[in-house]
């Protein structure tokens, strides 16, 4: 074993630039489990595939059309199922993307593909954790998409070594009625991270969010509502919990704002929550649409219309600060990327 | 911002229109399809009177519309109460026919309204067929109206006499387009399923020409409005074709254009260019004049097969549009306006229809006619429509386990115009807003039939002005988020492990606290260091006061209580070569010395010396180690610490809890620290005057930091003290730096004083604490505990205010210095800052001790697990599951794991049935072994894993590790190399 000590943190702060090469506007990218591998994916209908190589730059592994319409999000299976990537579209697909043997004709094959009953966008997907409790009986995978229609359709594949077979196991309606069709729509869901406890899944429908919990007969039930978005509810994140006693849950709204929500068990049983808003920022003066807890669950990011990636953390007393603002260098107008430290 | 959308929406809904007379569902409908086409609108929440009333009737043909409200969006639907196959618009644009099964009517529209003019009564025998096309006619022939059956009959109808006027029946199956020529009128094309186009001169009774385009059925064809002798032609083959109707022959230009059937083509209005869709489900723009056939100009992917393409008249009459209409044949009801300088996102839709749009038509740049199966004609304000732009985000973002982050953001364009208070438009941006008003200003009359100017300048061949996408993407690092060095390094270096499980020594839990200190010290996390060592501290005196108790009662005396009884020795002797070791306990006054007798030290159970590594230190950093060491020791050095004292207060102190200081270094500073402190009667702890002063200092710092890892251990023991007279720093530190002991570095002094001053001055508010509560007598147990609780500030509140159910319940110890209080504390704080790989390791260590919540040991140790997985220590992850007390991570790596063996002989995989051997080498008794050349069955086998060669165990020992098969010594040293004979792989390297 080397004896290197380690020097005080002095690394500085780097900034990367990169070219996706999409010829419009990326959605979404996703790193994979490990971080070493990051897909994105555009309104062009690919997706791409990027490896980290060893000076830490991306290098593109693979590109192909993916769907037929602006693609929304893509995620990643669980690692213990392989090379996997999901996606979602405006084609009203959710497509399941496996990783073949080096050598074959397409990297990526498509090994399945689901829709909605009623044929509307897909507008998010997700990966459940594996819960512990089921890991001995099931080796299921699992999949949750919301669709336009303000459905969420939990799928599974029984035997994930063969993709190409799925079941719809859950429809849950989130809204009373599907939207009417000229209105502007948003949708958006995340699961718990945990691994106990039974699925629970945040769900953005329109201007409400709302947890959903397992029942007895494990289909999701609505549960606590997030109160107070005064606009669409563009995007969800669950933060890990680590072991905490609580969980945050964050938000982000048309109306500009990010909001961060505290969910405490209450006392007694029942499986009841307590939900407390903890934060809400409106310092993107924008539409905000993307929130993202890092892998702690301690800083949470938040990407606005301004252009710019507002970092927030904790301080010692568990309110929320802003850490940093990212902007990128055409929307401050110069040439380099300003990291401000707050 | 939205809800004054909603609100002003509500208002133009709630708009006076004709009387209701119709059942209430299909009110309800149209309420809500009467709305305006904007994406961002909603309808009015509830569908009550006044919506009903905007929403007016819909059967019955009479007319939906929405009042007139100036530069209001100009949207009209009319419902006709039979499924509409296509539309056509006269060369005026102020009338429209529609055809579908069993109906032909003639529509006026407005600007604000639509109403019925003409009811065209079909033929008896038409009646039974669809009526798949319907084209108005041009000058000469404005007043004939042209439709298509599926029996292949073409009946022509004149408007001002309202009947029919002639049938052409030449096509022997259905006829699927018409097309007027612009130019002359009198010119009629028809595609049919038969194969045929044929061209017809209406002043002729039969048809004039028939072009047989060799490629299956014709689903389109249109004539060229810039050149009026030309016509395209869409085909069942794919293929898009080029005809001169004066060469009846002769086909100018074949173009295999789409996989699968062309539906559609569009002239571009310059002349030159056509735009052919088909069931691939994609537009693409040909050059009909250039050479090239291979490779359209340009391309774009809708989602469903296109079935009509209408190109978007241009401003002010130009020729210069880039932006097309297209509807689908199924699966997808809107209309999408598409553009080619940005061929992704279309710049609007219109979501108008509930089943296939069946027709399109221009009326000019800004109003566009649909129809569809759903029985409606709708007239849609195009710069009103829904922009999908406008849904899309234009950031995307992720986290990586180590907390770095990709992102790709843009600011977009111009913020949305929501329709200011006062103005009803919607406009997107205010360039559109422009544009509209310009265009207002000098309305055209650019309706689509008036003549194309070839002198235009082609857009096609000028740079398009193409969208770029201008998102930056980067990849960021900020190590302040995430110390990956840091985890990396405890990751590897903390001690787990206390029982060696993984082949390691035993360790004590002390021992492992006082190496974990040392290791977070090492990586300059100083809180966390304290946080370890204040647990082992804590333990210490509780261990303490347990051997106090079996002090009282010898007979309980228990192994166990050797290998937890702790007691804490402050060694300022840390010299280069055992720093650690307390060592030569057994003369106080001697020097230190490289060579003295090795003791168990913490160092040396693991595998990395911490010596080694405490000597690279930064000088600074070691000032602050050297001040701050405290070693832990197990019970054997207690007892010789304890025999080798002569003062009276070692004697004691064997009694007492409190930490024993060794004497041993000649350097010895008897420092006034809480440790220490039993040692003030003997050697009085220097006070420096200021303490009081101090103390602001102290606790400004602390909040400071509080950002930092535990601010709850800020006091703690490390302190040093500069203003000692007996503490000649520089001789302090001259044994690690290979420095004589008596030499006093005036350079090393230097930076160590600058180091005390800066600790001191932190830490003076201690002594100021230890001065006041403890006595310079020895104190009794409790008022030392009291001491060490005095200078644990209050818990941040917010572990107070939410006591965790999950944590231990039964806190048996009331004392808060309890080793359970303190552990859960900490674990609260981990877990709220996240540093999971902590609160991992206090787990791992103190769980034996304290028994934590199994939901928690399982929750913090999950997420290490995980975090350790995700950043590659996968050896390491490994240990924790190995070691966790919660069986449903222990068990994970066991369920759900195949392991197939393969042969290693043929290199099959090895089933069940063979008693795990190769069922096709099992017949000859299995793979030989490389040196006896006996089969392998039976024996103990191994393999190497590179080359493949293996042998009898027996064999194998002997080869590689010069021992005989019992074990004994050969006497000849082992090989390296593979005992197979050419082989050549280095299977031992040593």
């Amino acid at each position: 074993m080397s004896t290197k000590n380690l020097s005080a943190p002095t690394n500085p702060n780097s900034y990367v630039h990169f070219s996706t090469g999409h010829e419009d506007l990326v959605h979404d990218v996703a790193y994979d489990y490990y971080g070493r591998r990051m897909a994105t994916v555009s309104s062009d209908q690919r997706l791409k595939i990027f490896d980290l190589n060893d000076e830490g730059e991306w290098v593109i592994a693979d590109s192909f059309k993916a769907h037929d319409s602006s693609i929304n999000k893509v995620i990643w299976g669980p690692p213990e199922h392989g090379q996997i990537v999901a996606t979602c579209s405006y084609d009203r697909t959710v497509r399941i993307w496996e990783e073949q043997e080096m050598g074959s004709p397409h990297r990526w094959k498509r090994q399945f593909q689901m829709t909605s009953d009623a044929r509307t966008a897909i507008h998010s997907i997700g990966f459940p954790p594996t819960l512990a409790s089921t890991a001995s009986t099931s080796t299921g995978l699992k999949l949750a998409f919301i669709s336009a229609d303000g459905h969420v359709h939990i799928y599974e594949c029984r035997e994930p070594q063969d993709l190409t077979h799925w079941i719809a196991i859950d429809v849950v309606a989130v809204l009373p009625a599907p939207p009417p069709r000229e209105v502007e729509v948003s949708f958006c869901l995340a699961f718990c991270p945990s691994r106990w406890g039974g699925e629970q899944l945040v769900v953005g429908a329109m201007d409400t969010a709302r947890v959903y919990r397992h029942n007895a007969s494990g289909k999701f039930r609505p549960a606590e509502e997030l109160p107070g978005h005064r606009g669409l509810v563009r995007d969800v994140a669950w933060a890990v919990s680590m072991g905490r006693s609580y969980h945050l849950i964050a938000t982000a709204c048309k109306d500009g704002h990010v909001r961060i929500f505290k969910l405490t068990a209450a006392s007694g049983r029942g499986d009841r929550w307590i939900v407390e808003k903890v934060a809400d920022f409106a310092d993107h003066k924008s539409e905000v649409w993307k929130v993202a807890w890092n892998a702690t669950g301690t800083i949470l990011s938040s990407t606005g219309d301004d252009g710019k990636i507002r970092l927030w953390k904790a301080a010692i007393h568990g309110e929320f600060q802003l850490l940093s603002v990212v902007a990128t260098p055409r929307s401050r107008g110069r040439d380099e990327a300003i990291i401000e430290d707050d | 911002m939205a809800d004054s959308l909603y609100q002003q929406y509500s208002l133009l809904s709630a708009n006076p229109a004709p009387p209701p007379q119709h059942t209430q569902s299909r009110k309800a409908v149209f309420a809500r399809l009467a709305q305006p086409f904007i994406g961002a609108s909603r309808p009015p929440s509830s569908h009550g009177p006044s919506a009903a009333n905007a929403g007016g009737g819909g059967g019955g043909g009479s007319s939906v519309t929405s009042a007139p409200i100036l530069n209001g969006p100009r949207n009209l639907r009319y419902n006709l109460n039979s499924p509409i196959l296509a539309l056509s618009a006269n060369s005026e644009g102020d009338r429209i026919v529609v055809a579908g099964r069993e109906i032909l009517r003639i529509l006026r529209v407005g600007y604000n309204e639509i109403t019925e003019e003409a009811n065209l009564r079909l033929p008896g025998e038409q009646k039974r067929h669809f009526q798949y096309d319907v084209k108005w006619g041009t000058s000469p022939q404005k007043n004939i109206i042209a439709t298509a059956g599926t029996n292949g009959t073409i009946c022509l109808y004149d408007v001002k006499e309202g009947k029919l006027d002639r049938m052409l029946r030449e096509h022997g199956r259905q006829v699927h387009r018409l097309a007027f020529n612009q130019a002359n009128g009198n010119l009629l094309l028809s595609a049919s399923q038969d194969g045929t186009i044929k061209l017809w001169d209406l002043r002729e009774r039969r048809s004039r020409h028939t072009f047989n385009g060799k490629a299956e059925a014709v689903r389109d064809v249109q004539f060229n409005a810039g050149n009026a002798v030309e016509f395209a032609g869409a085909f069942d083959s794919g293929a898009v074709q080029k005809w001169d109707y004066r060469k009846e022959n002769i086909c100018e230009k074949k173009i295999n254009a789409h996989n699968g059937p062309a539906f559609a083509v569009d002239w571009h209005p310059d002349g030159k260019h056509l735009a052919s869709g088909g069931r691939d489900r994609t537009v693409k723009i040909w050059d009909m004049s250039a050479d090239s056939r291979r490779k359209p100009k340009h391309e774009l992917t809708t989602m469903a097969s296109v079935s009509r393409i209408a190109w978007r008249p241009s401003r002010s009459g130009k020729h210069d549009s880039t932006q097309l209409a297209t509807c689908a044949i199924n699966n997808d009801h809107r209309v999408q306006l598409w553009d080619f300088k940005r061929p992704y996102i279309p710049p609007r839709i219109m979501d108008v229809h509930d089943n296939p749009t069946t027709g399109l038509q221009w009326k000019d740049e800004d109003i566009l006619w649909s129809c569809a199966k759903d029985s409606t004609l709708v007239q849609s304000d195009v710069p009103f429509a829904m922009q999908p732009i406008n849904h899309l985000s234009h950031g995307a973002f992720d986290w990586a386990p180590n907390g770095e982050f990709t992102f790709a953001a843009q600011r977009r364009a111009k913020n949305r115009h929501h329709g200011v208070t006062g103005s009803r438009t919607t406009f997107d941006t205010d360039e559109d807003i422009a544009i509209r008003e310009e265009r207002r200003s000098h309305r055209s009359g650019s309706f689509k039939g008036s003549k194309p100017n070839l002198t235009q300048i082609n857009v096609f061949d000028t740079p398009l002005d193409k969208f770029v996408p201008s998102q930056s993407a980067a990849k960021v690092s900020i190590p302040s988020l995430f110390d990956k060095e840091a985890f990396d390094f405890f990751a590897e270096r903390y001690i787990i492990d206390l029982d060696g499980v993984a082949g390691g020594p035993k360790i004590t839990l002390a021992q492992a606290c006082e190496h974990n200190a040392r290791i977070a010290f090492r990586a300059h996390k100083y809180r966390t260091a304290k946080s370890w060592k204040m647990i082992q501290l804590v333990l210490a005196s509780e261990d303490a006061e347990a051997e106090k108790w079996q002090l009282k009662r010898p007979e309980s005396i228990s192994s166990t209580h050797h290998a937890s009884g702790i007691v804490a020795r402050r060694t300022l002797g840390l010299n280069g070569d055992n720093s650690a070791t307390a060592s030569g306990g057994a003369t106080p006054k001697a020097p230190p010395s490289p060579a003295s007798a090795p003791t168990p030290t913490p160092g040396k159970l693991h595998p990395e010396p911490l010596e080694h590594n405490l000597l690279s230190l930064p000088p600074a950093a070691f000032g602050r180690s050297l001040s701050s060491s405290t070693i832990s020791t197990d019970g054997e050095h207690s007892g010789v610490a304890g025999s080798d004292s002569d003062t009276p207060s070692h004697s004691r102190k064997k009694a007492r809890p409190v930490l024993t200081v060794d004497t041993s270094s000649p350097n010895f500073i008897p420092s006034p620290n809480m440790k220490s402190r039993d040692f003030a009667a003997s050697s009085p702890p220097p006070k420096p005057p200021t303490t009081n002063g101090n103390a602001v200092t102290h606790t400004k710092r602390d909040s400071i930091d509080s950002n930092q890892n535990l601010p709850l251990f800020t006091s703690t023991t490390e302190r040093s003290d500069p203003l000692s007279s007996q503490t000649p720093a520089g001789v302090d530190i001259a044994p690690a730096s290979k420095v004589s002991s008596n030499s006093s570095s005036p350079v090393l002094q230097r930076q160590f004083s600058l180091v005390s001053e800066q600790t001191s001055s932190s830490y003076g508010v201690l002594e100021s604490v230890s001065e006041g509560a403890v006595p310079h007598s020895l104190p009794p147990i409790t008022e030392e505990a009291a001491g060490i609780s005095q200078l644990l500030p209050p818990p941040p509140p917010i572990i107070s205010v939410n006591p965790p159910p999950t944590l231990v319940s039964n806190i048996d110890d009331p004392r808060p210095w309890a080793v359970r209080r303190l552990a859960q504390q900490l674990i609260e704080y981990c877990t709220a800052t996240g540093d999971v790989q902590f609160a991992g390791v206090l787990v791992l260590l103190l769980h034996k001790r304290l028994g934590f919540a199994i939901e928690l040991v399982e929750e913090i140790l999950d997420g290490y697990l995980n975090l350790l997985t995700r950043l590659q220590h996968f050896s390491v992850a490994a240990l924790v599951r190995k070691l966790a007390p919660a069986e449903s991570l222990r068990m994970a790596g066991q369920w759900n794991v195949d392991v197939d063996l393969s042969c290693g002989q043929c290199y099959r995989a090895v089933g069940g049935r063979g008693g795990g051997w190769c069922e096709k080498c099992a017949g000859s008794g299995g793979a030989e072994c490389v040196i006896c050349g006996e089969v392998g069955k039976g024996r103990r086998w191994t393999v190497c894993a590179v080359c493949g060669h293996g042998g009898c165990e027996g064999c194998l020992r002997g080869w590689f590790l010069g021992v005989t098969e019992n074990g004994d010594e050969k006497g000849v040293q082992g090989e390296e190399w593979c005992p197979a004979v050419g082989c050549g792989c280095c299977c031992l390297p040593r």
